[in-house]
């Protein structure tokens, strides 16, 4: 199996973590915490998996410990759900037409 | 299944087990709850712990301590030099590490990982004692600062000791663990930052945790392998050799019982200080019949270990440089009961903070409580424990002009993984060397060597263009796993980065060895050799081929092993001449065996 490239968390840190956008330093850290005792490998001894959860968890907390990587993260986020929101005022034409292009595009 | 909590000092070790909700350490025969780090092989016997303590004195140079202080080193380490003199047993360089070599039915050499095995051994069966089931399962305390090849080498020591480490911990690490589950501290409250400093016979380890609720989180980690108990007690014996010398200009240091006694006498001097401000040392008949009598004080104790002393202060600021919230100091080990330490760690941390020592089990109570919760123990006590360790050193790759790229940063949570991209520095560059450091040095010479490795067969391409992907995995042992990836080719290259950790222990005999004595050993080999021949004649086994000749020499052979083995029986052993038997025996059996088509296995 190739490993995979550079590592950047997969999924939405946020989510992975289980915290609002507001959350402070404290929050995060003990969100960490707690989501650290359920997948830790040495809680989970029988799930191969694991070590893998863990590091996912580890690298989402440290992205979001760093405030520049954090800010950055917003932006995008925010970018994100502004182009959804936008989206959803569409009406259906040009729901379609957005998209068709984008399949194309693919 | 049970695991037990094993901490393997320099000096002294310990083993404990959760049981009945609570750790429980392990009391050795004598009824001690600490056995000493002693191994001492004399004749055809091999004793441990306090026995073997107790032989130093009448077989010097057959006794071995401190073995944790090789372990998994290079024989020119400036480490292992240093103290080298001040051992009474010899230690010598194979394959550039270090071994021990005893006088004992001939020379026989012991690596370091094959005198921890016979103590981890000795622990494993005080366990098994105990709990009265097998137990194979461990957990064992390394100090932080560890090397990959140190810890490498304490694996394979329990291996050779028939164990299976489930976690290497570090002792630190595993000192929070037990302060946290005794404290009573509110579960619900806020992070908490304790500072640890752990200071035994052999190793310092100055660790910043975040405790909450149970789960710890570890910061930052500095120390020292060498550094500790055995060290003050270098400087004190050195103080007296010179003394001894100046007083009767006699060197005292090429004796190794006087060696030994003053040794002793020095380190009980030394315990003595962290109470008194004086201490005595008496010696009589020390060395050709004079007798020894001196004193040294607190002042003077400080004095001769001033560099020393800074060393370990220098580290403690290191990890609270970047850390001033600090809440909690706790310290663990023997030597932090000097009170010099007491009072410089005070001063740093502003002499607000409480400071509380704890008792010299707290490393193995850790350990058993790991041990508890990795064998999944389901104690609602242990619920909510969890230790979120990190890398002790930074891991890199040297890359051009030397330089080290560091893949993995120190005090990154493990276990992790991370990759970096390397190219080409030529046009058509078929190869491409990677050496692997740790260490945090920017140059990579200046750092710790890991091992080197290559992959070949990159398709010719301008430099800069492929695209080679370097992995670094570390577990939650802290052993460090490579590979490398061609992103273009798909060509993977993994390696195990290890030292050249060759040592004849592997095999069987050496197994065979601490099971039994040798003589009782070649004794039963020719034994079963002999009637496994004698079976074979008698109840004609023997394939049709073999002629009237053959049988009849082998005959006579098996007749003069038989005569040999009763009769030695008699004279008592003697591992020659059984292994010349030995020898002669299968010469003969084999050739005439081998040529008919039947040798026996």
């Amino acid at each position: 199996m190739p490993p995979k490239g550079p590592e950047e968390p997969e999924g939405n840190p946020y989510e992975l973590l289980g915290i609002s956008l507001e959350a402070t330093e404290a929050e995060i850290r003990k969100a960490y915490r707690t989501r650290s005792l359920k997948v830790h490998p040495d809680r989970n001894r029988n799930d191969p998996n694991a070590a893998q959860k863990f590091h996912a968890l580890t690298t989402a907390s440290t992205l979001l410990l760093d405030p520049l990587r954090r800010l950055a993260l917003d932006a995008q986020l925010r970018l994100q759900a502004a182009k959804k929101q936008r989206f959803a005022t569409f009406d259906n034409k040009r729901k379609t037409m957005v998209t068709e292009l984008e399949e194309r595009e693919r | 299944m049970v695991a037990l909590g094993i901490d393997l000092g320099t000096s002294s070790c310990r083993v404990g087990v959760w049981k009945h909700d609570h750790v429980e350490i392990i009391t050795n025969e004598h009824g001690n709850r600490a056995t000493p780090c002693y191994v001492s092989m004399v004749a055809n016997k091999c004793v441990i712990g306090e026995e073997a303590k107790r032989q130093v004195p009448s077989y010097p140079q057959n006794t071995i301590f401190n073995a944790k202080r090789f372990i998994g080193r290079k024989f020119n380490d400036l480490e292992v030099q240093s103290v080298m003199k001040y051992y009474p047993f010899d230690l010598f360089s194979k394959d550039g590490r270090p071994y021990v070599t005893i006088e004992r039915q001939g020379q026989q050499d012991f690596s370091a990982e094959e005198i921890s095995s016979v103590i981890l051994k000795k622990m494993k069966s005080l366990g098994e004692v105990h709990l009265g089931v097998p137990c194979e399962d461990v957990v064992i305390t390394v100090p932080c600062y560890f090397t990959d090849a140190q810890r490498r080498a304490t694996q394979n020591a329990a291996k050779l000791a028939g164990l299976k480490v489930l976690r290497l911990l570090n002792d630190s690490t595993a000192a929070v663990i037990a302060n946290g589950l005794a404290s009573d501290r509110d579960l619900e409250s806020d992070e908490h930052r304790i500072l640890v400093i752990g200071l035994g016979a052999g190793a310092l380890d100055v660790t910043s945790v975040q405790d909450q609720w149970g789960v710890f989180e570890v910061e930052t980690v500095a120390g020292d392998c060498h550094l500790g108990g055995e060290d003050f007690d270098d400087r004190l014996v050195f103080h007296f050799v010179q003394e001894f010398w100046s007083q009767h200009q006699k060197d005292i240091s090429l004796d190794p019982r006087a060696l030994w006694r003053l040794r002793a006498e020095c380190e009980r001097a030394k315990c003595a200080l962290s109470s008194a401000t004086r201490a005595d040392i008496a010696l009589e008949y020390l060395h050709d019949g004079i007798d020894f009598y001196s004193s040294i004080t607190r002042a003077q104790f400080e004095a001769i270990c001033s560099d020393l002393f800074q060393r370990i202060l220098d580290r403690v600021e290191k990890v609270l440089r970047n850390k001033d919230s600090v809440a909690e100091v706790i310290l663990a080990g023997g030597s932090t009961r000097i009170p010099y330490i007491q009072t410089m760690i005070s001063k740093l941390v502003c002499g607000k903070l409480p400071v509380k020592n704890l008792n010299p089990e707290t490393v193995a109570t850790g350990a058993a409580v790991m041990a508890a919760v990795l064998s999944g123990n389901l104690s609602p006590k242990l619920e909510d424990t969890l230790a979120l360790d990190v890398a002790s050193f930074s891991l890199g790759i040297q890359t051009a002009g030397g330089v080290m790229t560091h893949v993995i940063s120190s005090s990154a949570t493990i276990p992790t993984r991370k990759s970096e991209i390397f190219t080409t520095y030529a046009d058509n560059q078929s190869s491409l060397i990677f050496r692997v450091f740790e260490g945090d040095n920017e140059r990579a010479n200046d750092n710790n060597l890991l091992g080197i490795f290559e992959l070949s067969d990159i398709p010719p391409a301008p430099r800069g263009v492929p695209r080679i992907e370097v992995r670094f995995d570390i577990d939650a042992n802290n052993i460090l796993d490579v590979t490398a990836f061609d992103q273009n080719t798909g060509r993977m290259k993994g390696v195990t980065v290890s030292g050249p950790a060759q040592n004849h222990a592997m095999d069987d005999s050496y197994q065979q060895f601490m099971d039994e004595d040798a003589g009782t050993r070649v004794k039963k080999t020719l034994d079963w050799y002999t009637s496994n021949l004698r079976l074979l004649i008698t109840e004609d086994k023997l394939p049709g081929t073999v002629k009237a000749s053959e049988k009849a020499s082998l005959e006579s052979a098996v007749k003069r092993a038989e005569e040999f083995l009763s009769m030695a029986e008699k004279e008592g052993p003697n591992v020659e001449r059984y292994e010349e038997m030995q020898q002669m025996l299968e010469t003969t059996s084999l050739s005439i065996l081998r040529k008919h088509g039947t040798a026996p296995s």
